[in-house]
């Protein structure tokens, strides 16, 4: 930076000389009323200038080296240089009603089923994640729900401007063949330091990604393989979750079981000049997002969760893909290994003259374990889900791409007595979205949430905006 | 493009002021409660006066009342001291003095409550008892359930439990104390008339032993009573009731009501602050207290194990702790004054079926009553054990989802963390301290004269 600072200084002055005199440059200032300046003093001052602009000269020549010795320095310091990218997302969001994506059932009005096995407040009509107001998936306010609880925003239905995240994406060569990647957020939220007792939840750390990845190098097909926290193998959202690679700001309701970042061991494999891939992964868990509540990190039973999809890519346009993918494990956060839970989905993307299409159709089912005919799911928690969205964006010019998107989620949710959540809800987005430059880019949408079935109709539409910017 | 940057920018803020245009929730009831939850609240208030105990005819007597106080407040009929005074605990006299441990010994103050037993969990009478004493104020308002874990279906024979179990004396023992005393009133309330070979110097006084009862097994107490005749025997229990209903009928008028929340849900707005509301919207929702706290009384009484551990110097230990409901079913099962029992004045009543010996449910091992929350704020210490000191700590406990060692049984399946912030443990306080109702009648409270 200094240096940078001098050559601006030292190019100042040369403008400055080349202007001429009398700019206010002259070391000695001419006396007033000597108007005629004698040719000897002329001489004498253009010989002295001379030499000034070549000893400015020299100086410029020696900064010039020192900064090239200097920046060389610094590359041997720092072998990360160059490696570390990351983006920055602010936002704004409104999140209608309280905020929340749920209301309960005040008087089992509307599921008398659950009377006398869980308490109405804990009977649950719509879903905690269906106000989702960022690209992580973080949603405006959880309110009183009770599967998830991590609420570090909490808007209670107010507007606000929010710093979604700073990301750092973090990556080294090791050899040819072999990486190493991390990707972690820096998440600001605020948090009431003044009250000692509270369980304190502030500014934290989301380590997103953490893995090796090794290319074998074969002829014939292309194998890589992968050990850490790594990207889900299900569907294609999870590779465009990153907001710089999302065409919308928000994930969609299936993102929640799809875009997870398991730990374990993963092989990819790509054949046919890469048109046929399969991916292949072996987890501690399943591939459900850290937020929601069937998720492991570490492991809490015996075992492992094995999920693969296969997926073509046929030549229409810059590329059609479709895949099938699936899992099968344990349920996470139980210790019982016969509790069974598998996912099924399908996935199209397709890339076409500017347009962009993503359809994707889930399906998936934990059974759960019950103690007894009484209490049902108290032992593990029972959850059944089917869901869909379409995207389509069309990119009008380079900079401006707007996009709409339904979504679509049916889902049913129990723990025993502690809770149930009747989800059944469709989604209308619509939004717009400026690339300006190549680090700058601009999201704004608006969501409109639909209760469905025996729910009641709420006051929870999204209105977000993202300004994120890369680096 | 600067321009172009700057319509963007135009854009970006045209959008965030849309968003305060946006429609809210409809119309809330007083800003806070949806319709659907103020049905709800309205299940818990306004306390309604006291409904009619078919199962005792004297229980709205007001002279069967006053003898029922003098009753209360009496200590001449207890036996002798088994623990008595260290000059700290609070005891009520010298080892082995008699007549010195009434009622009110243990209800004490407006409340109703022991704050002499120290340490203050557990109540020290005739000797120490294993659980901390309940308010009576209000106690009227439960239907079928007394004391902490069901020890009997209907409030007059629940008054007859102490006598036998922790004032050193049984049945016969007070019908004799009756008899001395207060003949006079009890023939002129009661028929049929207290019978007079209950005077000792009666040439047919050995008929009634000063000591007896059918609970006494094969004890002194207890082979005089199986020598007695049954006709013998129904007098005594006949009296022996009379003594509890004339005690329920005085506690029938321990009533406390119209508490700020009472007078909020009858629609005086400003009766609580906004953290009491706040509160009460947790409890009817978040915390889903009112699963258990229903209705006016604020309690289901029904039994629930809540994990409360066993602290405390008195309390039952390691290994089998206080069974709770488990073991308290056992305590009337066979007992005489139960509502259906041949002394209930209304034997057609509802109540909760008594299971046979052997087969009481283990769920009900470390269950208790749900207690009544009415004017809790005044009757500190908390739980059976006593060993809570604020609302505070008791809201904490519930938050962790109750207890995790040290109690009897496992815990009920409505027992899970919570999830309450520092403020909303604050709101759910502030809440239950609009339970107080207004304070029993002073006359209620003072020994009758002559005691
Ligand atoms: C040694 C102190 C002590 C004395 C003396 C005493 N009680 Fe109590 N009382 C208690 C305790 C402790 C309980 C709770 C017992 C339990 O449920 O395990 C209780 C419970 C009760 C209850 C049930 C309250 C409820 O919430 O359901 C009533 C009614 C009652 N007592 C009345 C009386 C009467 C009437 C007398 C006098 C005949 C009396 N008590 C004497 C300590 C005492
Ligand atoms: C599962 C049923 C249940 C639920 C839910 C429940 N309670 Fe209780 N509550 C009880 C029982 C049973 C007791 C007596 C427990 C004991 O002493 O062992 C009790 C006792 C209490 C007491 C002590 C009263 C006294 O006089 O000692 C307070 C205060 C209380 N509960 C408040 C609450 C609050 C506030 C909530 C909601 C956060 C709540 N309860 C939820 C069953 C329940």
């Amino acid at each position: 930076m200094a240096t940078v600072t001098a050559h601006a200084s030292l190019l100042w002055l040369l403008f400055l000389l080349s202007i001429g005199p009398g700019v206010g440059f002259a070391e000695e200032p001419v006396p007033a009323g000597e108007r005629m300046v004698p040719e000897r003093e002329f001489v004498a001052q253009s010989e002295r200038l001379n030499r000034e602009i070549q000893k400015l000269r020299q100086d410029i020549d020696a900064l010039r080296e020192e900064q090239t010795a200097q920046s060389q320095q610094l590359r041997t310091l720092s072998p990360l240089a160059g490696r570390i990218t990351g983006y920055l997302d602010f936002g704004f969001f409104y999140v209608s009603g309280d905020g929340t994506g749920i209301r309960y059932d005040a008087g089992y009005q509307n599921f008398p089923e659950y009377r006398g096995l869980v308490p109405d407040s804990w009977v649950f009509m719509g879903d905690p994640l269906a106000t989702m107001i960022n690209s992580r998936g973080d949603p405006a306010n959880t309110g009183d729900s009770r599967a998830i609880t991590f609420n570090p925003i909490h808007s209670d239905g107010k507007p606000s401007f929010i710093m979604n995240n700073v990301n750092l994406a973090l990556f080294s060569g090791i050899t040819e063949n072999l990486q190493v990647n991390a990707l972690i957020d820096f998440v600001p939220r605020g948090r009431n330091v003044s009250n000692s007792n509270a369980v304190f939840l502030g500014d934290y750390i989301d380590v997103k990604l953490a893995y090796a990845e090794y290319n074998v190098p074969l002829q014939r097909f292309g194998l890589s393989l992968t050990v850490g926290k790594f990207d889900s193998v299900l569907g294609y959202e999870y590779r465009v979750q990153e907001s710089p690679d999302r065409i919308t700001v928000t994930p969609s309701l299936i993102c929640r079981y799809t875009c997870g970042r398991p730990l374990g061991l993963k092989a990819r494999f790509r054949f046919l000049d890469e048109r046929l891939s399969l991916n292949l992964a072996l987890t501690n868990g399943s591939n459900f997002i850290e937020q929601f509540p069937i998720y492991d990190e570490v492991d809490s039973n015996y075992f492992q969760t094995g999920s693969g999809r296969l997926a073509y890519k046929f030549p229409v346009g810059a590329g059609l893909e479709i895949g099938v993918s699936g899992s099968v494990g344990v349920q996470d956060q139980q210790p019982s290994k016969d509790v069974l839970q598998w996912h099924v989905g399908v996935d199209l993307h397709l890339d076409y003259r500017g347009l962009d299409i993503q359809a994707e159709f889930v399906q998936g089912r934990a059974s759960g374990k019950s103690s007894s005919d009484a209490v049902r799911c108290d032992e593990a928690q029972c959850l059944e889900y089917r869901g869909a969205y379409g995207l389509v964006a069309y990119r009008i010019t380079n900079w401006l791409m707007p996009y709409a998107r339904v979504d679509w989620r049916e889902a049913l949710h129990e723990s025993g007595a502690s809770f149930v959540y009747q989800s059944n809800a469709m989604r209308v987005t619509g939004g717009l979205r400026f690339e300006i430059g190549t680090a700058v880019i601009l999201k704004a949408e608006y969501t409109h949430v639909r209760e469905l079935g025996r729910l009641i109709e709420f006051p929870d539409d999204v209105l977000v905006s993202s300004l994120v910017i890369k680096y | 493009m600067q321009i172009f940057r700057r319509v963007l920018m135009v854009g970006f803020a045209a959008l965030t002021a849309v968003g305060g245009g946006c429609q809210d929730e409809s119309s809330l009831v007083d800003g806070v409660f949806t319709e659907a939850e103020m049905t709800t609240v309205r299940t818990l208030g306004p306390l309604p006066p006291p409904a009619v105990d078919t199962t005792n005819r004297y229980g709205d007597d007001a002279k069967v009342a006053q003898l029922g106080q003098r009753l209360f407040f009496d200590p001449g009929y207890s036996g002798a001291i088994v623990t008595g005074s260290d000059g700290k605990n609070g005891g009520l006299g010298a080892k082995g003095e008699t007549g010195k441990v009434s009622c009110r010994s243990c209800h004490l103050g407006d409340w109703m409550i022991d704050n002499r037993s120290q340490p203050n969990g557990t109540s020290l009478g005739i000797d120490w008892f294993f659980r901390n004493s309940p308010s009576l104020v209000n106690v009227t308002y439960y239907d079928e359930q007394f004391g902490w874990v069901g020890f009997n279906d209907d409030l007059w024979g629940k008054n007859l439990i102490p006598a036998e179990f922790v004032m050193g004396t049984d049945r016969s023992g007070i019908v004799h104390y009756l008899y001395k005393k207060y003949k006079a009133e009890y023939n002129a309330l009661f028929s049929p008339p207290l019978p007079d070979a209950l005077d000792p110097t009666h040439p047919e006084a050995a008929r009634f032993p000063m000591s007896a009862t059918p609970i006494g097994g094969t004890g002194p107490a207890g082979l005089a009573w199986k020598a007695m005749t049954a006709a013998d025997q129904d007098s005594i229990n006949r009296a022996y009731a009379n003594f509890g209903k004339a005690l329920a009928a005085y506690e029938r008028l321990l009533v406390s009501r119209n508490a700020p929340f009472d007078r909020y849900v009858s629609g005086e707005l400003s009766a609580i602050s906004t953290s009491a509301k706040r509160g009460l919207k947790l409890f009817i929702g978040k915390a889903a207290c009112n699963a258990c706290h229903s209705e006016a009384n604020f309690s289901d009484e029904k039994f629930h194990n809540t994990g409360v551990s066993q602290i405390g110097m008195y309390v039952l230990k390691a290994p089998d702790f206080d069974p709770g409901r488990f073991g308290g079913v056992d305590v009337y099962r066979d007992w005489d004054f139960k509502a259906q029992g041949a002394y209930s004045d209304d034997r057609s009543v509802k109540r909760d079926p008594i299971p046979a010996a052997g087969q009481v449910d283990v769920k009900l091992k470390g269950a208790f009553r749900t207690k009544g929350l009415r004017n809790v704020a005044m009757t500190a210490p908390y739980m059976h054990t006593g060993h809570m000191t604020t609302l505070k700590e008791v809201v904490e406990f519930y938050n962790q989802g109750g207890g995790t060692r040290d109690f009897a049984g496992g815990k009920d399946p409505l027992m899970k963390p919570l999830n309450l912030t520092a403020t909303e443990i604050d709101d759910l306080v502030a809440f239950m301290q609009t339970l107080t109702g207004q304070p029993v009648p002073a006359a209620l409270l003072q020994t009758p004269a002559g005691l």
